[in-house]
């Protein structure tokens, strides 16, 4: 691949940006060709084009806010995944099955589907039939406007950490692999962000998503396709791995969690599945109104509860793209290309390649120009929907359930629609800002582990009272949520306490040792344990003031809780179209998938 | 909402795709024919020129199957917002008809 043409072109991208050169340029890890760049800026064309073009769909607080309520369920359910999907996902999820092997499978597997399954089946109906704007929403109408604020409030917070990352992390990703300045790529891709959603509010985000879905797919896929087969075939490929680390096992999902010791994260197999198959996958697939807001916003409840089905399946078939080129890299870069991925402190000391690099190496070696251009775009495709799935949801909550209950009530509907369009704008400058907070964590994975441990496990917990308990009380809501967002946070300070004080990067392990039951448990494997605590400490203080409490009358529960919903029949459906039918076949190949990887 | 019709996702996907298919199918086959000092891994397989057919293909699929009518998008019998199919022509089973006296939702409930 040459590298003068992108140069030239790269000059004038950094004269644009007014703030580098490209002589500033650090080293890279893949140089593009003019037809690379030629994919790049098409995709940024378009996705600009697109929040334009939907601009004057948008007039109304409900089409900026709920994309009008009129998604397919096939709209809803690429949205809802490729929300999800970004790079962060893809490049560190590589990275995990780099290092841990099968292990990080599971966050595609026990970690999602189980959750995302019962938020179609269960959970969905409430959300849809009391016609809330979001998850804080239904938290005043079960609970009222203590709880909703404190949803509201804690959810923007998070949202805006978790959108501050993401951009760095695009930064990083592009400063490392191409050499842009670090920057520029911030502020070139957070604008577009903040343009498009801007103007089209969730329509755009969706639609975005949907484009952006296509494009992940379709720029990675090629590298595990060309990987098995120069491995010779899936079997080879395991045997090399397993020839390559003697006496470790990097290709069973469950075989290597009987104890801590057996598994390099220090995980035991009640973490992997109270953890992170109940607490953290539950709380982040049922209330994290990022994701829930796409399928919320399909036209009818049928269609939002088989977009969740669709979400799972895809969700099901990213370990295609995400865990097999780690998997790769594992049989492929050391014993072919004789390189060894390290951790990233020990990468920069030497200058060797990280973990983090294994999903861009494996496109060095597999894909030429305009392959390669696909390549790259995917990954700023990824950081983009995540990106704009984390704005678009802030406006929503920002402007719903913080703005309008606390700041101004009764203000005409084109003020609020106003309101979303600037903080969608707001929030991504806001986010650059708390971008720095990531780099007090050694791995971005476990800073957003972190997060949602913070504020969407004990969501999790108080609204699935909520839903299953008419005896919930308001108070009981409140306080139990509060005391689980206090019970994560001093869990996480506990752990990193140390004799000489608080060190934010290091952990305790006699400290872990308490919340994980062993001194070897990594900050992800503590913090699967530590959720679960949270979520039950929040459930139990729930029940407890609830017993103290008076609770709301039953006819201010209706459509709120479970046995005073009544679900609109929504005419005749034949049995493949049906939610259920389609959540039991992905739950059967759910188990099949883990009967067979073992 | 605007009074025209909105042209569905999948047009715009079609479009992208259909470019970025023939961009890298004649990189592909340049590429094949003058064939680079530093190839990549697997470069005999020409993964761009098939994968740049692939991406044409699925591009001009999308693109002419949605390919926007300008027709209104109010009417429910007319092709629906978001790539979704017209309905017209197909008889709902039950229930589904205007003005049936079976289709009834707000009464008609369940209870969970």
């Amino acid at each position: 691949m040459k590298i003068i043409p992108f140069r030239t072109a790269a000059l004038i991208f950094f004269a644009f940006a007014g703030s580098a050169s490209a002589a500033d340029a650090p080293s890279r890890l893949l140089t593009l060709d003019p037809v690379d760049l030629a994919v790049i800026i098409l995709y940024f064309a378009a996705v600009l084009g697109i929040g334009f073009y939907l601009k004057k769909f948008t007039r109304t607080g409900e089409d900026f806010f709920m994309a009008g309520r009129k998604m397919t369920a096939w709209i809803a359910g690429l949205s809802f995944i490729s929300a999800n999907l970004s790079s962060l996902e893809t490049m560190g999820w590589s990275a995990m099955a780099y290092q841990y092997g099968m292990l990080g499978a599971h966050a595609y597997l026990i970690g999602a589907i189980p959750a995302i399954l019962f938020l179609a089946v269960f959970m969905m109906p409430f959300y849809y039939i009391c016609k809330t704007h979001s998850v804080p929403g239904y938290l005043k109408l079960r609970f009222g406007e203590a709880s909703r604020s404190l949803a509201g409030i804690s959810f923007t917070v998070m949202t805006v950490l978790v959108c501050g990352v993401n951009m760095f992390a695009m930064a990083k990703v592009m400063q490392l692999i191409l050499g842009w300045n670090i920057h520029f790529s911030i502020w070139v891709s957070s604008i577009t962000v903040a343009v498009y959603v801007s103007l089209g509010g969730l329509l755009s985000a969706v639609f975005n998503e949907v484009l952006q879905f296509f494009l992940i797919w379709l720029g990675i896929l090629l590298i595990p396709v060309l990987g098995i087969i120069e491995a010779g075939g899936w079997n080879n490929m395991i045997a090399a791995i397993n020839a390559a680390n003697p006496g470790q096992n990097f290709t069973s999902l469950w075989a290597n969690l009987g104890s801590p010791a057996d598994n390099p994260i220090g995980l035991h197999w009640t973490g992997m599945v109270f953890g992170l198959g109940l607490a953290i996958s539950f709380g982040y697939w049922c209330t994290d109104f990022l994701q829930v807001q796409r399928v919320m916003a399909a036209k009818n409840l049928r269609a939002a509860q088989n977009g969740t089905v669709i979400g799972a399946v895809l969700k099901m078939a990213v370990p295609l793209i995400v865990t097999i080129p780690g998997l790769l890299g594992l049989a492929i870069l050391t014993q072919k290309a004789g390189i060894t991925l390290v951790p990233e402190s020990v990468a920069q000391a030497t200058g060797g390649h990280s973990y983090n690099e294994v999903l861009p190496l494996m496109m060095s070696r597999y894909l030429g120009p305009g392959l390669l251009g696909l390549g790259i775009t995917a990954m700023i495709a990824g950081f983009m929907s995540g990106m704009a799935g984390n704005v678009s949801a802030f406006a929503t909550v920002w402007t719903y359930d913080v703005y309008r209950p606390l700041i101004r009530k009764n203000a005409p509907d084109a003020h609020y629609v106003r309101m979303g369009r600037w903080c969608s704008v707001i929030g991504v400058f806001i986010a650059i800002g708390t971008a720095y907070v990531a780099m007090w964590f050694s791995n971005i994975l476990v800073y957003l582990q972190v997060l949602v441990g913070f504020f969407i496990v004990p969501l999790f917990g108080v609204v699935l009272l909520g839903m299953t308990w008419k005896r919930a009380t308001p108070a009981a809501g409140f306080w139990g949520f509060l005391a689980g967002i206090l019970a994560a946070i001093g869990q996480w300070i506990f752990i990193h306490l140390h004799p000489g004080g608080f060190d934010p990067v290091r952990l305790n392990p006699e400290h872990v040792e308490k919340i994980a039951f062993t001194p070897l448990a990594m900050d992800f494997a503590v913090n699967l344990y530590s959720a679960l605590w949270s979520l039950l400490f929040c459930v139990a203080v729930t029940v407890a003031v609830s017993a103290f409490t008076r609770p709301k009358p039953e006819s201010e529960l209706k459509n709120l809780v479970m046995g005073l919903t009544r679900l609109p029949k929504e005419g005749p459906c034949p049995w493949y179209r049906k939610p259920g039918v389609w959540a039991a076949v992905v739950l059967a190949v759910l188990i099949g998938v883990n009967i067979l990887f073992w | 909402m605007s009074g025209s019709a909105q042209i569905p996702i999948w047009f715009f996907i079609g479009i992208l795709l259909a470019a970025y298919g023939v961009l890298i199918f004649i990189s592909g086959v340049f590429r094949w024919i003058n064939p680079p000092a530093v190839p990549t891994v697997m470069e005999y397989l020409h993964p761009a020129v098939w994968w740049g057919l692939l991406l044409s293909v699925i591009g001009g699929f999308y693109t002419v199957r949605y390919w926007p009518t300008g027709k209104k998008s109010g009417n429910r019998k007319a092709r629906p917002k978001h790539g979704k199919r017209p309905a017209t022509g197909k008889t709902p089973r039950s229930g589904s008809a205007a003005g049936s006296s079976r289709r009834a939702p707000k009464r008609s409930v369940r209870k969970r």
